[in-house]
């Protein structure tokens, strides 16, 4: 096993894919008539799904496929599989392919449980003998054995998963592919799927997983192809692809909102402007250093959020700190600090400065958006109204140039510096 | 050392080659057989016996309409002899009936996982045979019923089956790779067989079509069927010409029919 560890198990090599568009639409007889009449006066259009799409996978390797809609991921497996054909190129495979593009493929709500499995594991390959064989392992995998002989559509959504991912969990295969499996059922589910995953993965099985989950992606790719428009844009190492989609993803973010990774100096315009006060800036940066330069994992940050107070209120301000798929990690409110409290009376500029220590925020991504409170004087917070900025600031937490390699990359959104101890054992 | 297991390529695959990747899938074509009888038949209360109410309904109108009306000069009971024809008819009927429509009543199923589309069309074969040999019974029963007896050549009845079988798939096999690309053939299967049971002799003996018609039956695909059902079951003459022509035209459109399902089958995903 270990002699073949490396040996190439999948090639494609130039895989082109692509689809007439009136090929795709024409259902009728009238209507190709109409379409072979138009084609001889015009140039029929086609598009690409795929355009010369090489990579090879040695075994035991996990490769991610990623991309926005329509980049061709979904084409691309579908190839792989053998549902649809290439147009050029070829695909060659050196060891059984299992095609994971649906959990539960086959499943009719009429059958049994026991009915269902043998007729979803003769779709993915397995012999009625083979299933047979593996049916006590696929039952008690699925923990539905009461109901085995009921049609599955008096299953619960969580039942009918389970056993459909009992007989997923029961190929066996050199490769698999997956697509999206793990953006179905709840927690508990997504979890067996996980370990199901690492265990092919220590198992040295060699796998494809197409996912718009950057960080399931993360956590098993070893290597990831980004497609787009057919293409293989970027292809490498999981950390840098990923980290060069995040980038991008967010600077070209939805609905034209100035959510973009910045270079510093880190400066939000809030655009927050009332009756009571106006924001005037709001600015990161690393403590003890220049505006303008980087902030490493090692540096503390400081916050500064200057304003304008016009009228006698009460302003707490606070923030929210997001990853960039918009999960809020951590938020404070400066309502918690009492010295900012008896701020009531004053009128005229002032800042609100807080800072995070060294080594508190992970390097990677982070969104910053902030907000503010506002009471008017001697009335309750009930009555208080929320501001929100409009844009966030999204900066690049780096990691330090001297760091080995190991330590460089690895997940999590905190890492702060805790004491770590060793006592030898006495001797 | 490695050994190549597969390839995916746009390289067009044999006759050959696909039949031996439709019989390495013939626990599928298994499966597929059991689920449809199972899906068919759930929760009705007579379950298979349906199958046999529509041919025993024809039967009891034709009975009526031939008999009491028309009377139509017969040696034989003439239920028995519709019943020949109608058995046949309706195993045809259900093979290009359902070989049409299976492909994209699978639609979910044929964009998720690869395996040899004509396993589907094959699975509808096993259902029809099922469905058959209970007409079959009812036939052995109607024939007890009104003594009528029974000759040797009902040791030639599988071949017999295994003709109208190739019979239905010459046309399904078609029906089934036209209907992915046109929808309109969808349409079109239920006006062939409404119309098809007036050009097949069915409920009237083809002695009573005049000559000049003959030509009709000579590429007919399931008329020498029940020609040859006749000649087992009440010794009815049959025609050596008709049988040859119409045997040898349903084999060459069902290799061509093949041949054209292998060529549509890689697009399948695509138009669907």
């Amino acid at each position: 096993m270990s002699s073949s560890a490396n040996e190439i198990i999948l090639e494609a090599k130039n895989v082109s894919k692509s689809f007439w568009v009136h090929k795709r639409q024409v259902k009728s007889f009238k209507e190709t008539v109409a379409v072979f009449f138009r084609s001889l006066s015009q140039s029929s259009e086609s598009f690409y799904a795929l355009r010369s799409v090489s990579f090879e996978l040695r075994q035991g390797e996990v490769l991610g496929v990623i991309g926005k809609n329509g980049a061709g991921k979904s084409t691309l497996l579908k190839i792989l599989s053998g549902i649809m054909q290439p147009d050029e190129g070829e695909i060659n495979f050196y060891g059984k392919v299992a095609s994971i593009l649906d959990v539960g493929a086959g499943f009719h709500p009429e059958l049994t449980g026991r009915e269902n499995v043998f007729l979803s594991a003769s779709l993915y390959g397995l012999t009625k003998i083979e299933t047979e064989r593996k049916f006590n392992d696929i039952l008690s995998f699925s923990g539905v054995e009461k109901f085995i002989d009921e049609p599955v559509k008096n299953y619960s959504a969580g039942m009918y998963l389970r056993l459909a991912f009992a007989i997923i969990a029961h190929i066996d295969a050199d490769i698999f592919l997956f697509d999206e499996v793990l953006a179905v059922g709840d927690a508990e589910f997504q979890l067996k799927c996980r370990n199901k995953i690492r265990e092919l993965i220590e198992d040295k099985k060699t796998v494809v997983m197409v996912s718009h989950n950057l960080s399931e992606i993360s956590k098993f790719a070893h290597r990831v192809i980004r497609l787009d428009s057919g293409k293989i844009l970027d292809e490498g190492s999981s950390s840098t692809i990923l980290e060069h989609y995040m980038e991008e993803a967010y600077n070209s973010n939805v609905s034209g909102s100035k959510n973009s990774v910045v270079d510093p100096p880190y400066i939000l315009s809030s655009g927050i402007s009332t009756d009571h006060f106006d924001v005037l800036s709001i600015e990161l940066f690393a403590s003890g250093k220049e505006k303008t330069s980087k902030i490493l994992r090692t540096d503390g940050i400081n916050v500064e959020v200057a304003i304008n107070k016009k009228k006698k209120c009460s302003i707490q301000a606070g923030m929210f700190v997001s990853d960039i798929s918009g999960n809020i990690i951590l938020t404070n409110v400066s309502l918690d600090s009492e010295d900012i409290i008896g701020n009531d009376t004053f009128t005229g500029k002032g800042t609100f400065s807080v800072s995070f220590p060294p080594n508190f925020l992970n390097s990677g991504l982070f969104s910053f958006t902030f907000f503010f409170v506002i009471t008017e004087d001697g009335k309750e917070f009930d009555s208080a109204r929320r501001l929100v900025t409009k844009n966030n600031l999204v900066i690049k937490i780096n990691s330090p140039e001297a760091e080995s390699v190991y330590f460089k990359n690895i997940p999590g959104y905190l890492r702060p510096s805790l004491n770590w101890t060793f006592k030898e054992l006495q001797k | 050392m490695r050994q190549l297991v597969k390839t995916v390529s746009n390289k067009r695959h044999s006759l050959s080659e696909y039949l031996q990747d439709v019989w390495n899938s013939r626990e599928l074509i298994l499966s597929f057989a059991k689920r449809d009888l199972k899906i068919q038949y759930a929760q009705t209360y007579l379950g298979l016996l349906w199958s046999i109410i529509q041919p025993l309904t024809a039967l009891i109108i034709f009975n009526f309409f031939f008999q009491r009306i028309i009377h139509l000069p017969m040696d034989i009971p003439y239920s028995v002899f519709a019943f020949t024809g109608l058995m046949g008819w309706f195993f045809f009927t259900q093979l290009i009936g359902q070989a049409g429509t299976v492909l994209m009543n699978n639609q979910a199923l044929i964009k998720k996982i690869y395996f040899p589309r004509l396993v589907l069309t094959l699975s509808k074969v096993l259902v029809g045979l099922i469905e058959f040999s209970i007409s079959l019974v009812l036939l052995i029963m109607l024939m007890v019923i009104t003594n009528c007896s029974f000759s040797s050549k009902i040791l030639l009845l599988p071949l017999v089956v295994i003709a109208n079988v190739i019979a239905g798939l010459s046309v399904g096999i078609w029906l089934s790779a036209l209907t992915i690309r046109f929808r309109d053939f969808h349409h079109i299967i239920p006006f062939l067989i409404g119309f098809g049971i007036w050009l097949t002799p069915v409920f009237y003996p083809t002695t009573l079509v005049p000559e000049s018609y003959n030509w009709i039956y000579l590429f007919h695909p399931i008329a020498n069927v029940i020609a040859l059902y006749r000649w087992i079951f009440i010794d009815a003459s049959v025609n050596s010409m008709n049988l040859l022509v119409s045997f040898s035209f349903a084999f060459l459109m069902l290799i061509a029919g093949l041949i054209f399902f292998i060529r549509n089958e890689k697009f399948i995903a695509d138009y669907l």
